[in-house]
């Protein structure tokens, strides 16, 4: 059975599978803000991230250090197999909930 | 950034230096854009959510465990007014209390820092269960052995299991070096009282 993802859950799965090998803390939050407008506060990010690698839908590996951050090296995010199983099954239920419906008057959503 | 190193300091006692210097040079890294108030303001957001768990773990699992250690000894003295105790149970069922008042910490603890879930949690919460049911119901000569099989049981099953094996080496080594120490105050106390 799927385990169930949290909305910030998904935002943030979505996010890491965009950046594919180049999400880290920072870049995470710069892409989700650049896609959806909102600005996630850090404390709830690296607390999504640490509950997503509980749950096995991420994994993370340290990488270099560089100047740019004081000598501190980046901590590398990747969507696993279990991650992206379940942030498609969830998005795809998105989707079927909204198919067939006539939001605002309009045509079919 | 200045003082970022002791952001790194300060976060490092809730979690790992690694995940530590991590966070920080994220911060650090968007604070060349957003300012030095906002390294600030985000690092107290990321201190308090990384830390909540552990410092309200710990209060409540002292006071749980505490109160738990307790009830348990004074089921205990009771039961030791109602029926007539052999020294032998009567060391065994005092000396229990306090490695099942640890498990019972380790188990509240665990369950608020690392989840229910958590492997330890789990064999630290099983074994205070079963301890806290051989302490309280010593006197039925059923209950210690029926406790002893399923803990032996317990013991069995874990060996088959990585991670089972690690926790129950934990748990018991948490649990019998309390035991031992009791036993060895109580029988220190014993042997000043004589003299």
């Amino acid at each position: 059975m799927n385990e169930a993802l949290g909305e910030f859950e998904q935002v943030v799965l979505l996010a890491i599978l965009r950046l594919a090998d180049e999400a880290y803390g920072a870049s995470i939050r710069a892409e989700i803000e650049a896609c959806t407008g909102r600005e996630p506060t850090p404390g709830a990010l690296y607390t999504t991230l640490d509950r997503l690698e509980a749950k096995k839908m991420v994994r993370s590996r340290m990488g270099e250090p560089t100047a740019q951050r004081g000598g501190r090296a980046k901590r590398f995010f990747l969507a696993t197999e279990k991650g992206s199983t379940a942030v498609i099954a969830a998005q795809t239920s998105y989707q079927r909930l909204l198919s067939g419906l006539k939001l605002l008057g309009g045509a079919d959503a | 950034m200045r003082n970022a190193g002791f952001a790194e300091w300060m976060l490092a006692r809730w979690i790992e230096r690694d995940r530590a210097l991590a966070i920080v040079g994220d911060l650090e890294e968007a604070a060349f854009e957003k300012g030095g108030a906002w390294f600030w303001r985000s690092f107290v957001g990321v201190w308090v959510a990384s830390g909540w768990r552990p410092v309200a773990g710990f209060a409540v699992a002292a006071f749980g465990g505490g109160y738990l250690a307790s009830r348990i000894l004074k089921a205990f003295l009771l039961s030791t007014l109602q029926h007539t105790p052999t020294r032998t149970q009567r060391v065994w069922g005092s000396s229990l209390a306090f490695p099942i008042a640890l498990l019972c910490f380790v188990a509240l603890y665990g369950a608020f820092r690392f989840g229910p879930r958590d492997i330890v949690t789990r064999m630290a919460a099983a074994y205070a269960a079963l301890g806290a049911v051989a302490d309280c119901f010593w006197w039925q000569r059923s209950v210690p052995l029926v406790v002893l099989g399923l803990a032996a049981t317990l013991l069995f099953l874990s060996l088959f299991d990585r991670r089972a094996r690690t926790s129950t080496a934990v748990v018991w080594s948490i649990a019998g070096i309390l035991a031992v120490l009791w036993l060895a105050v109580a029988d220190l106390a014993s042997a000043c009282a004589k003299k």
